[in-house]
């Protein structure tokens, strides 16, 4: 049963358009992110969720109520932004308990609450420290049982884990899961990074330009997308088979966009599919992203699986004509 | 039917009794006389108004010279009063801060006393400069707050990454320091103008009637029988600085540094 | 480089030498002025003696201690009033502008106008719309509420200070609004959104959000507001009665008279001015430190 439902939302601003009839809805205990490049409409629309902007158009249903005139402060839906947001002068404690404070319960019953909470993120005994304090961290963590404490109906996190390193982003990460697993809260996550919408997701819904272009889960998005932007959201070379020199052509309609994993092309001087230059790399640890460009200047990106040693990168730097081939490609 | 949110209540408030009072002293200086229980003159004499406002322009000369020069040597004073407090020790912070702010606590009937007796020692007194140095006086402590609060606001990173360039701390206050506190020094010299255009009794006590602003005869017109030109006055020294205010706005509008200024 | 966090790094001799002796020479009249006031003060009988008879005939002739507390009265009602006035009026206006998304927060134009307008001319503005013969007697006349101007009720130069209050009301209040407004918009603007998330109603998010952001700012305006009014000649002169007569206006007369008890009675109460003034800042000056105090650290 849907707990959230989006029908029809739409926004503009002045002659931009941010974003164009959104439609999906959430279940209890369900992640949904939010995927796409910075600046195309996620935020606002989850800023259009928590009640902080009005849509132009389109229905917003929680537990099966209209919720689209109600204000912020009655919807029971909480958001969460890259800014932790603490108050100042309150303790860590203090913020924790800010909504709890709002209801008539005794003494014992909050400090009951946020102790509970406040190990749930691992922040036991940080009950009386000044917010300005903590690392950036500690703060996220701080307001995540802020939040929590606040019992919503839907948690919204608008990138919140963007500006923590890589292994306190992890963390932070399956942190989330835990808790959302624990208390069965629909979330709507946003970012543009695909290792963190496909870690967490249980569906994404790829967003640009403020139109959406999927709902899928992660397997079937990463794999299979439904339509070439999706594909550019999630990684895949998208490419135009038209007017392509192919010299082994594979079993798929060429004569249209056409897709394919950087990480499922292979270089074969035997049996190539197509000729290549390359044009540029990156070593990026595990291996390198060579950077191809094709016949008509379409440019392609490959990851090789092994290090190349040294002379195997200057060879193929240096060789104008590289062959490539795939088992994978993909039509829409 | 118009719906008024409650919450510009208080702007609507305010423009309407400006904009009321305003018309009411724009009647009463064209009206020849304005008897109870009228609420509209029986007689206009224009050519006795166009003659006071006239009359007013020496006057009005006088109040603008004093104040935009107040509030050009207070920004002047205040940009490096407020750098200096900024980067000296903090005993000798503490020490400045209440030298400067002390002459806000004397109040003006006394300071005044005070200035002329001194201003006539050293013969300085009855003169222009002598009222804008002691309106500076009394100005001095709001534009340095202001000046300070600015740039007590900006990433000290700033000043020490021009210093690992290779810059003085003198070229740092002029190139790096004085451009961050623009949008603060001209609310400053905004304000000194305004605190200055308004001075009454340190104008009368230093100036010794030879130095006579708007201020100065709209006090003494009040309870006069010529409230015709008494109006022309309070116009006068009232819309200056309202124009000034919104000239301000437009300037710092322009500049993109309203929003700065208000943060 | 020496330490970046080195005291006068950027300090040159020059500068420093230049700009303190500018300040030197700005304050050697106010250092002048309050030796000259306190030699003054100390004429006729001296200090002490000049302080137990203040009131005396030939001193402030009875005047003094009634110009005392209604001073300081009027300064404090009308600080406090118009402080309650602008907290709330303050809360509502950013709160209206978090909710429309204005991205420059408060426009206080028109404040800013009325705070600009000098407070002789706001008191004679006062004086048109209040007096007996006024504006709001004429508007009453036409109404059928009063037949001649002394039916009238006396708003203006009256024994309660009426008049003077309502012209302090409605210039502190402006001032104190402009201020109260930059300082909430300031922090409050990224917090308000996340406490009403958090299910927090208006009533409640300026109760624990608005209001400590407010506090030391708050108690700020009002000690400015508070010595403005003590200090204040112009309004007063104006618009205050003859009994009881505001401090400031008491001590010009007093100075004026050539008689050597009488000024040194008229610097004797500009000191007592001095000394409250400074008092109050010193109290308020903590009370601003102890609001502003971090939570503790563990």
């Amino acid at each position: 049963m849907n707990l959230l439902t989006l029908n029809g939302i739409q926004k503009s601003y002045g002659q931009n358009n941010v974003l164009n009839e959104i439609n999906f809805s959430v279940e209890p205990g369900q992640i949904i992110v939010l995927l796409g490049p910075s600046g195309t409409g996620k935020s606002t629309l989850l800023s259009i969720i928590a009640g902080l902007t009005k849509p132009d158009s389109g229905q917003i249903e929680l537990d099966g109520i209209q919720i689209s005139n109600l204000a912020v402060h009655k919807r029971q839906i909480t958001l969460l932004t890259q800014k932790a947001n603490l108050f100042p002068f309150m303790s860590v404690a203090d913020n924790v308990a800010f909504s709890p404070n709002m209801k008539s319960l005794s003494k014992s019953e909050r400090d009951k609450k946020v102790n509970s909470i406040l190990e749930e993120v691992s922040l036991s005994g940080y009950n009386n420290r000044n917010p300005e304090t903590l690392s950036g961290g500690e703060q996220q963590r701080v307001s995540l049982a802020r939040a929590l404490c606040s019992e919503p109906k839907v948690l919204l996190l608008d990138e919140p884990f963007a500006s923590l390193d890589h292994n306190i982003r992890i963390e932070h990460q399956k942190l989330l899961k835990k808790l959302v697993q624990d208390s069965a809260l629909p979330v709507i996550f946003v970012t543009h990074q695909l290792d963190e919408a496909m870690s967490l997701a249980d569906k994404v819904i790829v967003i640009d330009e403020g139109t959406q272009w999927s709902n899928q889960i992660p397997q079937e998005l990463y794999d299979k997308p439904s339509n070439p932007t999706s594909a550019k959201t999630v990684g895949f070379n998208v490419i135009d088979g038209v007017g392509l020199k192919w010299l082994n052509k594979p079993n798929i309609d060429t004569n249209n966009l056409i897709c394919v994993r950087p990480e499922n092309i292979v270089m074969d001087e035997k049996d190539p599919q197509i000729i290549a230059k390359c044009i540029g790399y990156l070593f990026l640890g595990s291996g390198y992203k060579l950077n191809l460009e094709l016949s008509d200047g379409q440019t392609l990106d490959v990851l090789t699986g092994s290090q190349l040693s040294e002379l195997e990168l200057e060879r193929v730097m240096s060789t104008k004509e590289i062959g490539i081939r795939s088992d994978f490609w993909l039509n829409f | 039917m118009f719906k008024v949110d409650i919450k510009t209540v208080p702007n609507l408030l305010a423009k309407i009794s400006l904009f009321a009072t305003i018309c009411v002293f724009i009647v009463q200086s064209i009206s020849k006389r304005w008897f109870w229980p009228q609420l509209w003159p029986n007689n206009f004499e224009f050519e006795e108004t166009l003659s006071n406002f006239g009359d007013a322009i020496p006057l009005l000369w006088t109040t603008f010279i004093v104040a935009a020069l107040v509030s050009l040597i207070g920004i002047i004073l205040s940009a490096p009063l407020a750098w200096l407090i900024y980067n000296i020790g903090q005993k000798y912070r503490i020490v400045l801060i209440l030298l400067v702010l002390f002459p806000a606590l004397i109040p003006p009937v006394v300071s005044g006393v005070g200035y002329s007796i001194w201003f006539i020692k050293i013969d300085f007194d009855g003169n222009i400069a002598a009222v804008v140095a002691a309106h500076l006086l009394i100005s001095l402590p709001y534009m340095l707050g202001i000046a300070l609060s600015i740039l007590f606001r900006q990433d000290r990173e700033l000043f020490e990454a021009s210093a690992g360039l290779g810059w003085s701390g003198d070229q740092i206050f002029f190139r790096i320091a004085l451009p961050l506190m623009r949008a603060g020094l001209y609310l400053a010299a905004f304000v000194g103008f305004t605190i200055s255009w308004g001075q009454y009794l340190l104008t009368v006590l230093v100036g010794n009637g030879q130095v006579v602003t708007l201020p100065m005869v709209v006090v003494s017109l009040a309870t006069s029988a010529d409230q015709t030109r008494f109006a022309a006055l309070v116009l006068i020294t009232m819309l200056v600085p309202a124009l000034v205010t919104v000239l301000y706005h437009k300037v710092l509008n322009k500049t993109g540094e309203y929003e700065f200024a208000n943060t | 480089m020496a330490n970046p966090v080195t005291p006068n790094m950027y300090l040159s001799s020059r500068f420093k030498f230049v700009t303190g002796g500018a300040l030197a020479v700005l304050l050697i009249p106010v250092f002048y002025s309050l030796w000259y006031v306190l030699a003054q003060a100390n004429n006729a009988e001296g200090f002490i003696g000049n302080l137990s008879r203040i009131d005396a005939p030939e001193n402030a002739n009875g005047e003094f201690l009634e110009s005392f507390l209604f001073t300081v009265l009027l300064a404090v009602i009308s600080s406090t009033v118009a402080l309650m006035a602008a907290l709330i009026s303050s809360a509502l206006l950013v709160e209206h502008s978090i909710k429309n998304k204005f991205k420059k927060g408060v426009d206080g134009t028109w404040f800013e106008v009325l705070v600009s307008i000098p407070h002789a001319v706001w008191a004679a503005a006062i004086f048109l719309w209040l007096s007996q013969s006024g504006v709001l007697s004429r508007i009453s006349f036409q109404l059928g509420l009063v037949e001649n101007p002394a039916d009238f009720p006396t708003l203006v130069r009256d024994n309660n200070g009426l008049g003077l209050f309502i012209h302090y009301l409605s210039k502190e209040y402006p001032f104190m609004l402009l201020v109260l407004t930059v300082v909430l918009w300031a922090r409050y603007r990224y917090l308000s959104p996340v406490a009403a998330s958090l299910g927090a109603g208006l009533i409640y998010r300026t109760r624990y959000l608005a209001w400590p952001i407010l506090k030391p700012a708050a108690l700020g305006v009002w000690l400015v507001s508070f010595s403005f009014i003590l200090h204040s000649y112009e309004a007063p002169a104006l618009l205050g009665s003859v009994k009881p007569r505001v401090l400031s206006v008491l001590v010009f007369e007093l100075f004026k008279d050539p008689t050597i008890e009488k000024r040194a009675t008229a610097a004797l109460i500009g000191v007592l001015l001095l000394v409250v003034t400074a008092f109050a800042s010193l109290v308020g000056l903590f009370l601003i430190w102890k609001s502003t105090r971090k939570v503790a650290d563990v």
